[in-house]
């Protein structure tokens, strides 16, 4: 690989172009396989496409803007514990808008801090809560049928649908 | 560069999102929010049903840090029994808290609704279980291959039980005492015992030597901070250090492959030898129950 290659450019599903620096690109599989492509292609002028909308993307490169020098040097224990608040301030997002489509973009890209950092965010969203405020959260309409949902209480005593 | 149109991108819906992502979700949340997630929608519900996920995930409640109080072990025990049902009979591996309080029935109840486990992890107290409760559960039970046991009499009757339905069965922890009666139980019922866990407990002597001679398929042997003692009282006792277990074993015919045993007198080795030394023989802790050198055996 070219070292003076220093970033790459790429396409959100959407079509828009976004610029990942080659240390961030390490932190997900496909995308590093996508960067030694593009640097050993004669083709130049070729701009792959990840298939992720530019919303979510820009998120996607921030957090491994954000995680890369630390994955690939190690850092100071005070280093992770200011990655940590930052992790947590990163998570806050919209649940449908964003974080659905994080969680299949870290899945899909291989990610697996990020991809456990989101589950462990779509998680902590659950605990505590009654079916009715799960529903609520994550926008979900209750399919089952009346019948299904007594069979339900039944089968759950003790759980508070409400 | 031509854009693509931008319409492209749909707006999804949490009921679409894929498997392994709310398996991994849903594999980290306890009991009680686990059960609120498998009633929220039918899709949510299929993840929830599928073995995949059973096969994969630990009924664990042991993370349950409410005090156990009668009313709440049932509360715990009627939702462990619905959260069996979701899984259709595929839970390999049930973990009870220590301090819940289990009756034959409940026991039992629960053995039906799991009949591919393959761990088990008994609590701490068993006030009134019968040989007959024992049995019938394990009747049920028969892939059984790893158990946890905390009491010296039910360890016997669970042996015996083991000896009858678990042909697959091959990994024990003790919480309790090595006596030479558990010993002489072990070698005639479970015979073909691969892994074996005696840490932080009273050890006869004579029931080590009993059980490394007569379990002949014994690979791992944990003894790691246990107090070996010739007799069942501190003042009429011979008390052997934790680094002269090797020479204890040394004419054995054959040797497990793996023996772990405490070099020195470490802290853990000083608080085993103060319990038993101060007659607090009875009580099997928490800490050495979750705790253990061989890693398919820690909580």
């Amino acid at each position: 690989m070219s070292s003076s290659v220093e970033a790459i450019t790429v396409l959100s599903s959407d079509g828009d172009e976004f610029k990942i620096t080659v240390s961030a690109a390490k932190l997900s599989k496909p995308l590093n396989w996508m960067l030694e492509d593009v640097c050993f292609s004669d083709d130049c002028d070729e701009v792959p496409t990840i298939e992720v909308n530019s919303k979510t993307l820009v998120k996607v490169i921030e957090y491994c803007e954000k995680h890369a020098p630390r994955a690939n040097s190690g850092a100071s224990d005070s280093d992770a514990e200011e990655l940590k608040k930052w992790d947590i301030e990163f998570m806050k997002m919209d649940v449908k808008d964003i974080l659905f489509h994080i969680l299949m973009a870290a899945n899909y890209l291989h990610m697996e801090g990020l991809y456990d950092l989101a589950c462990q965010t779509a998680a902590d969203l659950m605990k505590g809560m009654t079916v009715s405020q799960i529903r609520k959260i994550f926008h979900i309409k209750n399919d089952f049928s009346s019948e299904e949902q007594e069979q339900l209480r039944r089968q759950h005593p003790g759980c508070s649908f409400d | 560069m031509n854009k693509k149109n931008k319409s492209s991108e749909e707006i999804r819906d949490w009921r679409d999102m894929s498997f392994d992502v709310l398996m991994r979700i849903f594999m980290a949340l306890n009991l009680v929010d686990f059960a609120a997630v498998s009633m929220v929608c039918s899709s949510w519900r299929d993840v929830c049903r599928d073995p995949s996920f059973w096969i994969a995930n630990t009924l664990d409640l042991s993370k349950w840090k409410h005090p156990p109080t009668p009313t709440l072990s049932s509360k715990i025990v009627s939702l462990l029994s619905s959260l069996l049902n979701l899984s259709n009979g595929q839970a390999h591996c049930l973990i009870f808290q220590f301090q819940i309080y289990i009756d034959n029935r409940d026991f039992f109840k629960i053995a039906q609704r799991s009949p591919n486990l393959k761990r088990l992890v008994l609590p701490g107290w068993f006030p009134d279980f019968t040989k007959k409760g024992i049995d019938l559960a394990l009747e049920q039970w028969k892939g059984l291959e790893s158990l946890t046991i905390t009491n010296t009499y039910i360890a016997t009757l669970f042996l015996e039980a083991i000896g009858k339905y678990c042909p697959n069965f091959s990994e024990l922890k003790l919480t309790c005492h090595l006596t030479l009666n558990i010993a002489t139980t072990l070698a005639k019922h479970v015979p073909k015992l691969k892994v074996l866990s005696v840490q932080s407990v009273r050890v006869n002597k004579n029931a080590l030597v009993h059980v490394v001679k007569k379990l002949k398929q014994l690979e791992i042997l944990n003894v790691t901070h246990s107090f070996i003692v010739t007799g069942n009282r501190p003042d009429n006792t011979e008390i052997y250090p934790q680094h002269s277990i090797p020479t204890l074993l040394k004419n054995m015919p054959r040797q497990p492959t793996t023996l772990m045993y405490c070099n020195g007198f470490c802290d853990r080795c000083q608080d085993v030898f103060i319990g038993n030394m101060m007659h607090k023989w009875r009580d099997p802790k928490e800490q050495i129950w979750c705790e253990d050198e061989i890693p398919s055996l820690q909580i």
